[in-house]
């Protein structure tokens, strides 16, 4: 499967809200927060396991009037970097109440 | 689009200025959940008239309601739940309740006294990746912890939970209610947390029960232990006074949090307990923004609160005004036990050269 028909996800050991457009994450490995910009807040809302990577690159493609092709390598850059931190999983299924 | 990134440097500080837009906003961030009022110690000090653990009680929120709730403080975009009690390892679906909590991305706490955690529990708690586990320590040894929970044995128990917790990483705090039995144990109970790898808080505020009852009063420190306690812990480094300004708040009541109690009654805090609602009776999000309660409570500022405005101590003070209202009667008047701590508070700060000139 190509990495960008995955659906990322919420890790199930990190806790995390958007607040005013601002995603504020706690990591559950080291109890660190961390805060994502508006971009990075928009891709987190957007890994609700419904919404592949591809999906997400072409909603933000539309919000933010930028290139499909840039859109979805920097989604798939960031989506990977929250991977590695445990803040989201990827999965090749859509996830049902995720 | 800006590039996509995680802010690692300042993300604390990032995370403040949230934290006071959602104060300007009256936007739901914390929730602290008695989830019940069973326990299984007795503290002489206790300001809630807690139950025994086993006691039947038919009025406790159920699990499919605790999920409800939880799925409504979600919706409202709470970020952490702190459970308490009582006790919450008495209650039976507690661990359910809290995965719950966790699936739907919130951060949790706990405040336990630990005495139920073995190695299967803590294992349990620690697979919940907690934020902070709290324990509460009465003293630095076995005599002076068990006189005041009342249950022989409990200090090795807690002291146990806590070496369990930390074995499986779990960040722990030692609380420690100081009182006239255990005030000259402060260094000893500081130093045991240390030797466990947990941090350590005092609290030297002893408050009625909350039906009134003023027995807990007889444990406060007299002026002398209290001033003594001060001198040793309080200098320049370690206390800044309160700034004096009119929009100076004494605390975050009404603004970012909100108390539930274990039969589903939602309180402003756990220190005032103002009533605003039940989630039997209305939705959280109706009692969050509609109940009046919120916007008078925030509104507890210096400049709306006269006799403080004008108290020679105001920068030594730190009322809570639920303290206020249960002990001396009026939620807006002097709270007399804050009174006494700030005079003796000053006291020893004058005393280490520290004044309200040379900081103002």
């Amino acid at each position: 499967m190509q990495a960008y028909n995955l659906y990322p996800a919420p890790h199930p050991q990190t806790a995390g809200r958007v607040i005013d457009g601002e995603a504020v994450l706690l990591l559950a490995e080291t109890n660190e927060i961390q805060v994502l910009n508006p971009v990075g807040s928009r891709i987190f809302e957007l890994a609700d396991g419904q919404h592949t990577l591809a999906e997400i690159a072409s909603i933000l493609t539309e919000e933010y009037n930028v290139d499909f092709h840039q859109a979805l390598a920097d989604v798939s850059e960031f989506v990977q970097q929250l991977v590695d931190s445990q803040v989201l999983v990827l999965y090749d299924q859509p996830r049902t109440g995720a | 689009m800006t590039e996509p990134c995680v802010v690692t440097n300042e993300a604390t500080d990032r995370y403040q200025a949230i934290l006071l837009k959602s104060q300007n906003q009256h936007r739901l961030v914390g929730v602290h959940w008695e989830l019940t009022y069973r326990c299984n110690e007795k503290c002489t000090h206790c300001y809630l008239d807690v139950l025994a653990p086993g006691a039947k009680i038919p009025g406790e929120l159920t699990l499919e309601e605790a999920k409800r709730v939880i799925d409504e403080l979600a919706e409202l975009g709470a970020l952490t739940i702190t459970f308490s009690g009582g006790e919450v390892l008495v209650h039976k679906d507690f661990f359910e309740i809290a995965a719950y909590a966790r699936k739907r991305g919130f951060a949790i706490r706990l405040f336990t006294n630990g005495i139920l955690i073995k190695p299967e529990v803590a294992d349990k708690i620690a697979a919940l990746r907690p934020v902070m586990v709290e324990l509460s320590l009465y003293g630095a040894d076995a005599e002076t912890h068990d006189q005041i929970t009342q249950v022989p044995g409990s200090f090795h128990l807690t002291v146990r939970a806590a070496r369990l917790l930390r074995e499986r990483g779990v960040k722990v705090t030692l609380k420690a209610p100081i009182m006239r039995e255990n005030w000259q144990q402060m260094e000893a109970m500081r130093a045991l947390a240390a030797e466990i790898g947990a941090g350590f808080q005092y609290d030297i505020t002893i408050v009625p029960k909350h039906t009134g009852d003023r027995a807990p009063l007889k444990h406060r420190l007299t002026d002398n232990e209290m001033l003594e306690v001060f001198r040793r812990e309080l200098g320049p480094d370690s206390w800044h006074l309160l700034p004096y300004r009119e929009d100076y708040r004494f605390c975050g009541i009404g603004l970012t949090s909100l108390t539930i109690g274990p039969y589903g009654e939602v309180f402003s805090c756990v220190g005032a307990r103002v009533s605003a609602g039940n989630v039997r009776e209305q939705p959280l999000a109706a009692i969050w923004r509609e109940n009046p309660i919120w916007q008078e409570l925030s509104s507890l500022t210096l400049g709306n609160l006269p006799v403080c405005a004008r108290c020679e101590l105001r920068q030594y003070c730190v009322r809570c005004h639920g303290n206020a209202a249960f002990e001396d009667g009026d939620m807006l008047g002097c709270s007399s036990v804050a009174y006494r701590e700030a005079r003796l508070r000053r006291q020893a700060l004058l005393e280490k050269g520290v004044n309200s000139w040379s900081n103002r």
